[in-house]
């Protein structure tokens, strides 16, 4: 059986705590080394493939960066970004996903988890989360990315994010496809529509 | 691998999704016996352009690259013209019929029966301005370099325009208009509430399977077939200005 090696590159207990708790949840995955970004990146341990990285942004320097890269690179390894403001562009094409901390919910981990690890979502996992729908209806709208990031109080790299997921579940890809499955599953109203 | 020697009607039990391509060339069924050449030659078409294309249809990982320099592009650009003329004339006003008729039918409401009315709308709308595009775009371009290479006519002028576009230049921009297609068929196949008409819906679906299939196919032999076509021409037609 493949077990999944991961390692956790961020400072805070409590953030560590909770991703470690989210994935333990799926079996096979295996925590190798855990600590401050300085700790985890000088590890030997990380020596030997890992599959994935999770390291915190705004603690990263230059000087992580090459080391990042050489472990993409030469491994294959995911790497996940954590994040509580921008990420600098520069270093977007380093990351297989950015999460925003302050504002991704239960059910943006579990999707990129799901699809980290290529695992069999769980069935309730097809169904739009109450975040997915409340998007979906602002797309049903007609609202731009920005636009709903500013009514819901969240990046619009987030917004990405969540319809990129939304897309992925219902295999709807259009603006005029997202209005009609919303209508007919309730989740906008004609009389809300432009 | 269908070759010409084989009987047409063959062709058709080999693969029968090859009809509406046949119709396009003005061949419709009756043929007998005769063979693929023979058919051709009653209707004055090239049999080996006319199997290039039916292999690239029949067979997805078919690449007719070397036989491409044999046939003018005047072929290639009457075919894409007759197959765009068959999506927008008869297989788009087909689909929204049974789209209708399925909507009539079901107990939807009336709002929501509009809006998929309205997206198959926007849908023919964007796809006869793609058309549109590539009729008054490309093929005049592409018949005029032609002109140029085959027939020494307008020279100058082709070389001018040579210096700001290229074939190259449209296989970049050309873009997907098969999402909305996609969208709709898994709305019909997952979303849709039951209808009491449910052959009808197969019906619907089954047409847009087609249509997706063949617009993919369409998109291979412009992308295959014409675009090297072309672009060998523009290179050979720089070149002697050089020369």
């Amino acid at each position: 059986m493949n077990r999944f090696k991961y390692a956790l590159a961020e400072s805070s207990f409590v953030i560590r705590e909770g991703i470690k708790s989210l994935l333990n949840s799926y079996p096979n995955v295996e925590l190798v080394e855990e600590g401050n970004t300085c700790e985890v990146l000088s590890s030997h341990k990380l020596d030997n493939s890992i599959d994935l990285l999770i390291i915190n942004i705004p603690q990263l320097k230059e000087k992580d960066i090459k080391k990042i890269k050489w472990i993409s690179g030469n491994h294959k390894t995911k790497i996940i970004g954590l994040t509580d403001n921008v990420c600098p562009q520069k270093w977007d094409n380093i990351f297989y996903e950015i999460i925003h901390i302050n504002e991704a919910d239960k059910s943006l981990y579990i999707d990129l988890f799901d699809k980290t690890f290529k695992n069999n979502p769980k069935e309730n996992q097809n169904t739009l989360s109450q975040r997915e729908k409340a998007i979906l209806k602002h797309i049903a709208m007609g609202q731009t990315n920005n636009e709903i990031a500013e009514n819901l109080f969240i990046s619009s790299h987030t917004v990405m994010t969540h319809r990129k997921n939304i897309t992925r579940k219902l295999a709807i890809k259009t603006v005029s496809g997202l209005t009609v499955y919303a209508l007919l599953n309730g989740i906008v109203r004609i009389e809300e529509l432009q | 691998m269908i070759n010409k020697k084989i009987k047409m009607a063959e062709v058709i039990h080999l693969d029968h999704h090859l009809l509406p391509v046949i119709n396009r060339f003005g061949i419709q069924l009756g043929f007998g016996d005769k063979t693929v050449e023979e058919v051709c030659n009653d209707h004055n078409i090239n049999p080996d352009f006319f199997t290039e294309i039916i292999n690239a249809f029949h067979n997805k990982s078919y690449f007719p690259q070397k036989q491409l320099q044999r046939f003018s592009v005047y072929l290639i650009i009457d075919y894409l013209q007759k197959a765009h003329s068959f999506y927008v004339d008869v297989k788009l006003p087909e689909i929204e019929n049974l789209i209708i008729r399925m909507l009539d039918e079901s107990k939807l409401p009336k709002e929501i029966q509009m809006a998929i009315i309205k997206f198959f709308a926007d849908y023919k709308k964007e796809f006869t301005t793609h058309i549109n595009q590539e009729e008054n775009t490309i093929f005049p371009f592409a018949r005029q370099i032609s002109d140029s290479y085959y027939h020494q006519k307008n020279i100058e002028d082709t070389y001018n325009k040579l210096q700001d576009y290229s074939i190259i230049d449209y296989r970049d921009e050309h873009d997907d208009i098969e999402e909305k297609l996609f969208d709709l068929k898994n709305i019909i196949i997952k979303y849709l509430p039951p209808q009491k008409d449910y052959n009808l819906c197969n019906h619907l679906l089954s047409e847009l399977f087609d249509l997706e299939k063949d617009l993919n196919d369409h998109s291979r032999i412009e992308d295959l077939i014409m675009v090297p076509m072309i672009a060998e021409i523009e290179k050979q037609i720089l070149e002697r200005k050089e020369n």
